[in-house]
């Protein structure tokens, strides 16, 4: 009987303490820990197209689409209460729209830091990969910060000092509750990423980021900062440097990506990859979600519909014409999947015509560059060569409010004239004015985060 | 069970009678007597004569009440052979035995009642083990099996309401099947699963409510399986004593389950069955035609509109004029229930047996939604020799649930919402073509076809808004296996010493099938008879192996000391699987889940989840003197849940007691019979989380941006992430009056949780969305009452059970946080700190403006203002109840017996979450007929603001804004259960041993201010936090069933 309860016992000992060391270390279906996903520089590589892939869910027509709702550009929204909290500049942390835009934002963001965090971590990465990569993140991080920090803070100038609230700064391996930087912080951070970035990244990089896509949005950065003259170098690197034309009106094509692209975004047919759903779903339709105010028509004076005057005319369509559902649309965008670009010649050209302007310097490449883009869309209204200061800047906005119509870009222009001391009336409310920064997610309220103040304008 | 008796006049006979009675705990006497009648007298230990003792003879309700004397006499006894039934409150009832011979002098006998020492010999089940309720030291309360099987209700633990003092039960809905929210002590817990650990017969046994997920506006009820028939008892272990020996699983509550096992020597055959109809407690009160069209058109009006408003679906005024549809109609109905149960034990010498089979078809009043339940048990045991026994168990149920959609997911949810009066259920003509467009629809041929022929279900408004084709449409059932299984080994080499080994095997294999057919998708009508079928199996196995080894010894006689040490291994292995399959033909009218007939479309997930614990733990008990008690229990518990930093939880805890009673002072009491004080402190756990959150973890894909692939990290890992603990304080005291005629307990605790697990949604800037962290603090305090009281006990007797709970619940701390960061429900409960958990956290809703009817809200800093900002939302009410209980009376009256059972509940807030679209902005939804008292010119005095389909007019920016207008008082008081029941007896020329007939009704009155539906409620929700936090929140969810049920048992 003795030797029975032993027996017993030690069965049941044996069944408990076999391998205890592992019995409570359970490997889960589909888990993998950093150390097993990479191993080698194909994996960081892959780490790197991830960020690029998540950088497209929020380039691809989302962050433009916010910013042009907060401009004069468009109607009121036919159905989407989200964007409709935009157009009425007065959004709420419960906007599920920015909501996700924003942590898409700061998901590139972290996994640019991840990439960075793990660079070193595999041993048979190249130098000059691993330059290329830390160079690469650090440009989609500035990108990032430089979106966010548009849409969600006043703009450069809104203070004399920029001691306004920026967004929160995410660097590599920080998980903590953080307070907004300043904008001026932001801003200094942004130009230490692009300027790394600009020194290391390779002139050409496929469908990535190259040196001259940092000079592009290091131009676009010093021009928001009103820095002309530190803008100017950039610009005549990447326009002069002659790796870019400014080919058809049509920059948004399938397979095709446009020869003035410096950056953008790529879809690939190949593999039913589209990119470009956000602005095909907002714009391209008979009844659209969003469509143009008829203001925008008459303050560009664009002659619609004949396209002998202005190419550009064709991307318009007037539907139930002088009925009061009359509707402008905009059909820049056609149902294919398209290549975006985002940095591209033609903005850089009428920024560099602007700068030049501004800084009073080269007159006749301003309205070079002008007439540039006017020639290629078969308008035939030129600057004359002695146009004045007044005239090519008007030139600009004009040009460039039809260019890049639908692109986000007109309003944070009229933002940096406002805070240049232009008197700016957006839609009846003023540049800087609460309801024109969007406010921020329910969830980035901590102790130590100032939300934006709500109530609109 | 029952104690010798003896009789000075009476002749002990040794005889194969004593031999049959003693395995039924009975000792006999035997009276030779000479004529018909038995005489005799009752007298208690100290020899006094007792009045008012019932004595029956055995299975008849033939027998005499003693008179002042003590004496009684049965007259009209036939000779031959009875056993006698004596019972009297206080003393235990005794059954003796009485040879009545023709021709002889009766003889008077005496028999002593002995006191009852219920206190005394009653045994608790407690963990790993069973206790003499006398030495207990913690705070357990014990529901009976046949109180809980009484009770037809949708699972068992709904049985367990207004039962048990602190153990606070909200029936989930209408829904057959559905699961209760039970919470022991007030909430513990945020994100973490906050119910109390279930365990079977020392198995701890899955009672995940997110199996299937939140599907159709239900959660899958585990414990519905479970045939409430097989249930000898259930105890609930509340404090740190009693459930510290479950250490990191005990924090939120221990639910025992005893199964039943044979009892009594011999053959016993019960055969139960129950007859039933259900109907909804509440009916919704939405708007028919005539009444829409007027306070749309209102709406339309108010916003300016000139003319016909245009109707939702492009419906012409004249054919909404003629359409009426009563939706709730359509999806509601008289459900019918039957069960049928049949037990059988056995028990002969080394042998014992007990098995039972049920069937059980629970309908619920939605149109095609019932809940079958077939069961069968079987418990073993075998005593091998003296010192060795074997038990073993199993058990098996099918459990197929036939669902419908409810609530959000549409059914009777869409006839309280989008499905609008002025939506006909069929087409009553053939439509060439579509009448709202003019367009024809032409075949592939190029001919035209009909666009709809008459008596073709009418879904123009898409098929979620008529209920009645999407039912129609659709086939959608649950179906689960589940096993308990259960070895054990029990080897006792000496009195004092016995060693338990225990192997436990659970399986559960839970399938839900949903058929839909081609005719839901406009663009598909074409092949009415395929349709596309979603498959999600969840495939669960939990082993589970426990040693343990007790020993048992008494000192010099006045020290008792029992010592327990164990081991436990737990692993459990959960299998997803998801898949959507294609019929390419069309399946056999019943068989539309066979897989062969059809086409994978979109193999989903298939993955594994793997949760161990491992533990290692101890109790010692020690009563000195039989009145002084003192406990210890300590517990490790190491997990697979969490990482290297915090692996392993130790839980201890420490309790004594004091029976007062013994003590010479109070010993012979007439009053106080019964006192005993009791404390306990101690540490318990909780562990209810995902597993896998200390590592980081990596997905990748191919072919993706670029046409390249990518790798990035899903998750942020915590790897400090650790146990939930909560230290708890108990301090109680039993007592018992008048020989324990009137028994009470009250306890008063403090329970203060630490690191809570809080899924935080982190500020997006982490470039994550949420992660699990330790973060909270949460303090629960209360106080618990229950008393007992045989307040008559002559031939009519009624008895009385009440127990009350008060709680105090409060978030003490949510770290940095803001209230934000856990949500609740739909945008309404948040953590605040300083309010409970569970708080509404609301924009104030001031009055409806009489000049304007725009609603007027209060802001942040209290000033009124037009416009609705979640900026200004603050803590206006909670979810949680401060004062829950339960009556329950019993009356009986010779063969009639009645009970009724009040559950009641106060303090607690409950959200209408539906009804600020019920009542609120004008959308696509029908309305409430409370709607009436809405503002229509200036000077109105009303309850509801101007209509409108303008949500700036109610200065929002979407029509979907809570406030505190849709926040009610929950307070109710309910009648739970009514039974009415008639005991024959003996029937059938004794075949049958007791014949019963029994009436009962639930839920048959609610008082209470609440205007919604039901104020007992428990939406389906998305997760644990969910169901912590938004206990009392409705969104179209189906009120509770109003049942009648006829129950016939006879046993044999």
């Amino acid at each position: 009987m003795k030797n029975r309860f032993l027996y017993i016992a030690i069965a049941f000992s044996a069944f408990f303490f076999v391998g205890c060391e592992k019995s409570l270390e359970y490997k889960q279906d589909g888990s993998l820990t950093t150390a097993e996903a990479i191993k080698t520089p194909a994996d960081l590589q892959m780490v790197l197209n991830g960020i690029y892939d998540v950088f497209a869910n929020t380039m691809n027509g989302n962050v433009q689409t916010f910013n042009e709702l907060l401009s004069d550009n468009l109607n009121k929204p036919k159905t989407n209460a989200d964007y409709n909290e935009m157009w009425v500049r007065n959004t709420i942390i419960f906007n599920g729209s920015i909501g996700s835009v924003y942590a898409d934002a700061y998901r590139v963001i972290e996994r640019a830091n991840v990439l960075i965090s793990n660079v070193d971590n595999v041993a048979e990465l190249t130098a000059e990969d691993k330059t290329r990569m830390l160079a690469e993140a650090r440009f989609m991080r500035a990108y990032m910060h430089f979106e966010l920090v548009k849409l969600f803070a006043q703009p450069y100038g809104f203070t004399a000092d920029n001691s306004h609230p920026g967004i929160v700064i995410r660097k590599a391996g920080i998980y903590e509750t953080a307070p907004r930087t300043s904008v001026a912080g932001v801003y200094s951070f942004i130009l230490e990423d692009l300027k790394a970035a600009h020194e290391n990244l390779p002139v050409a990089n496929g469908n990535y980021a190259s040196s001259d896509a940092a000079s592009a949005l290091l131009a676009k950065v010093y021009f928001q900062m009103m820095d002309y003259s530190s803008a100017l170098p950039y610009l005549n690197e990447v326009i002069d440097g002659g790796r870019f034309t400014l080919g058809s009106i049509n920059r948004f094509q399938e397979d095709v990506i446009s020869p003035e692209t410096i950056f953008g975004i790529v879809s690939t047919t190949a593999v039913a990859d589209d990119r470009s759903g956000v602005y095909k779903g907002n714009y391209t339709s008979n009844d659209p979600e969003l469509n143009l105010r008829s203001e925008f028509v008459r303050e560009t004076f664009i002659t619609l519909p004949d396209t002998s005057v202005d190419l550009r005319a064709a991307w318009f369509t007037i539907s139930n014409e002088g009925l009061s559902n009359e509707r402008y649309i905009l059909n820049k965008f056609p149902l294919q999947m398209l290549n975006m670009p985002l940095l591209y010649l033609t903005d850089m050209k009428l920024l560099r015509a602007e700068a030049n302007v501004r800084m009073g310097t080269n007159l006749d490449q301003a309205i070079k560059d002008v007439n540039d883009i006017r020639m290629r869309a078969q308008y035939n209204v030129l600057l004359p060569a002695n146009s004045s200061s007044t005239d090519i800047l008007n030139a600009v906005y004009r040009e460039r409010r039809i260019e890049m119509c639908g692109e986000g870009d007109w309003v944070q222009h009229l933002k940096r004239r406002g805070a240049s001391g232009e008197s700016i009336d957006i839609r009846g409310a003023v540049w800087n004015c609460p309801g024109m920064v969007l406010q921020f997610p329910s969830t980035e309220n901590t102790n130590i985060f100032d939300m934006n103040p709500e109530g609109g304008c | 069970m029952n104690s010798f008796v003896y009789s000075k006049h009476g002749i002990m006979k040794q005889s194969l009678f004593r031999k049959a009675f003693l395995v039924i705990g009975l000792f006999m006497v035997s009276l030779v007597t000479l004529a018909t009648s038995i005489k005799g007298t009752i007298v208690d230990d100290a020899q006094v004569p007792l009045p008012g003792v019932n004595v029956r003879i055995d299975g008849t309700t033939h027998g005499a009440v003693t008179d002042i004397d003590g004496k009684f006499e049965i007259t009209k006894v036939e000779p031959g052979s009875y056993v006698l039934d004596i019972s009297f409150i206080g003393f235990e009832t005794q059954k003796v035995t009485v040879t009545v011979v023709a021709g002889q002098t009766p003889e008077s006998f005496t028999i002593v009642l002995k006191t009852k020492t219920e206190m005394l010999d009653e045994f608790v089940v407690v963990g790993y083990g069973v206790q003499r309720k006398r030495e207990v030291t913690g705070a357990i309360a014990k529901v009976e099996g046949k109180e809980i099987a009484a009770l037809p209700v949708p699972s068992f633990e709904s049985a367990l309401q207004g039962q048990a003092a602190g153990v606070s039960v909200t029936t989930g809905s209408g829904l057959a099947g559905s699961a209760s929210l039970v919470r022991i002590r007030g909430i513990a817990s945020i994100s973490a699963g906050g119910d109390p650990l279930y365990v079977v017969d020392g198995i701890p046994i899955i009672s995940d409510n997110f199996i299937g997920g939140n599907s159709g506006g239900m959660n899958t009820n585990p414990l519905a399986a479970i045939n409430p028939e097989d249930i000898e008892s259930i105890e609930v272990l509340k404090d740190a004593a009693s459930t510290g020996i479950y250490g990191s699983r005990g924090s939120n509550g221990v639910i025992l389950i005893t199964t039943k096992s044979a009892k009594k020597d011999g053959l016993v055959i019960n055969f139960k069955t129950r007859l039933g109809m259900s109907n909804p407690v509440a009916r919704p009160n939405m708007l028919n035609n005539s009444e829409y069209l007027q306070l749309f058109q209102e709406a339309y009006e108010n916003d300016g509109g000139v003319g016909h408003a245009p109707l939702k679906s492009s419906i012409p005024w004249d054919a909404a004029q003629r359409t009426n549809t009563d939706w709730v109609d359509q999806t509601i109905t008289t459900g019918f229930k039957q069960l049928y149960s049949l037990g059988v034990a056995y028990k002969k010498k080394k042998l014992g047996a007990y098995a039972s089979f049920s069937y059980d078809d629970n309908a619920s009043y939605l149109v095609g939604n019932s809940y079958d339940r077939m069961n069968g048990k079987l418990n073993v045991d075998y005593k091998l020799n003296d010192k060795l026994t074997l038990k073993g168990s199993t058990n098996i149920t099918r459990g197929v649930n036939h669902r419908v959609n409810a609530a959000w997911s549409g059914g009777l949810g869409a006839a309280m919402s989008t499905a609008l009066p002025i939506y006909p259920v069929k087409w009553d003509s053939t439509q060439v073509a579509n009448p709202y467009t003019g367009d024809y629809t032409v075949n592939d041929k190029g001919d035209t076809v009909a666009y709809a022929n008459a008596g073709d279900y009418w879904i123009e408004a898409g098929v979620g808004n008529n209920p009645t084709a999407q039912r129609e449409w659709t086939d959608w059932r649950v179906t689960e296996i589940r096993t308990i299984n259960n070895a054990n080994l029990i080897y006792a080499p000496t009195k004092k010493i016995t060693i338990n080994g225990r192997f436990g095997y659970e399986s559960m294999n839970w399938r839900e099938d949903q058929w839909t057919s081609n005719r839901m998708n406009q663009t598909l009508k074409e092949n009415p008879d395929l349709g596309t079928a979603n498959l999600k199996q969840t495939k669960l196995d939990n082993f589970s192996s426990t040693l343990t080894g007790q020993y048992n010894t008494t000192l010099k006689e006045n020290h008792k000391l029992g010592v327990l040490g164990g081991l436990e291994y737990q692993y459990q292995q959960q299998k997803f699987i998801t898949d959507k399959h294609v019929y390419n033909t069309a399946p056999a009218a019943l068989d539309k889940y066979n897989a062969e007939d059809s086409t994978i479309v979109a193999p989903g997930t298939n993955r594994k989840e793997r949760v161990a614990f491992q533990s290692f733990f101890g109790r010692v008990n020690y009563v000195y003197k039989g009145k002084y008690i003192a406990q210890g229990t300590a517990r490790v518990d190491g997990s697979s849940r969490f990482g290297p930093n915090n692996k392993y939880g130790f839980f201890p805890s420490a309790s004594i007691g004091w029976i007062v009673s013994e003590e010479k002072f109070l010993k012979g009491n007439k009053t106080l019979s019964y006192f005993k004080i009791k404390a306990s402190w101690g540490t318990t756990g909780n562990a209810n989380i995902p597993s896998n959150l200390y590592k980081e973890n990596w997905q990748s894909a191919s072919n993706t941006y670029n046409g390249q692939g990518y790798l990035y990290q899903t998750q942020l890992p915590n790897q400090d992430i650790k146990w939930e603990t909560s230290h708890t304080i108990d301090l109680g005291f039993e007592m018992g009056f008048l020989k324990d005629r009137i028994t009470t307990e009250f306890s008063y605790y403090n329970k203060r949780t630490k690191d809570v697990f809080m899924y935080l949604a982190v500020p997006p800037s982490f470039g994550y969305t949420n992660w699990w962290d330790n973060v909270g603090e949460i303090l629960n305090w209360g106080v618990e009452f229950n008393v007992t009281s045989h307040n008559i006990n002559r031939e009519f007797k009624w008895d009385t059970k009440l127990n009350l709970a008060y709680n105090y619940n409060e978030i003490v701390s949510i770290g940095d946080y803001s209230p934000d960061a856990v949500s609740g429900g739909t945008n309404d409960t948040r953590v605040v700190p300083g309010s409970p958990v569970g708080t509404n956290f609301l924009v104030k809703f001031s009055h409806v403006d009489k000049d304007t009817g725009k609603p007027v809200y209060i802001d942040i800093n209290g000033e009124e203002t037009f416009t609705w900002s979640p900026a200004d939302r603050v803590p206006v009410g909670d979810i949680l109840p401060d004062l829950v209980g339960g009556m329950t009376n019993m009356f009986s009256y010779k063969k009639w017996d009645m009970s009724f059972l009040v559950t009641f509940s106060v303090g607690n807030k409950i959200y209408d979450s539906s009804s600020k679209r019920q009542l609120g902005v004008v959308t696509d939804w029908n309305m409430r007929k409370e709607i009436y008292d809405r503002w229509r010119k200036p000077g109105d005095n009303s309850t509801y603001p101007v209509l409108t389909q303008n949500t700036s007019t109610y200065g929002a920016s979407t029509p979907w804004i809570n406030t505190d207008l849709w926040l009610h008082d929950g307070d109710y008081l309910r009648f739970k259960n009514l039974s009415v029941g008639y005991s024959f007896g003996k029937v059938a020329k004794d075949k049958i041993n007791n014949l019963r007939v029994q009436f009962a009704m639930t839920n048959f009155l609610t008082i209470t201010k609440y205007q919604g539906l039901d104020p007992e409620i428990a939406r389906d929700f998305a997760d644990n936090a969910d169901r912590n936090m938004s206990g009392n929140i409705t969104y179209l969810t189906p009120p509770q069933e109003r049942t009648y049920n006829l129950t016939i048992s006879a046993s044999f």
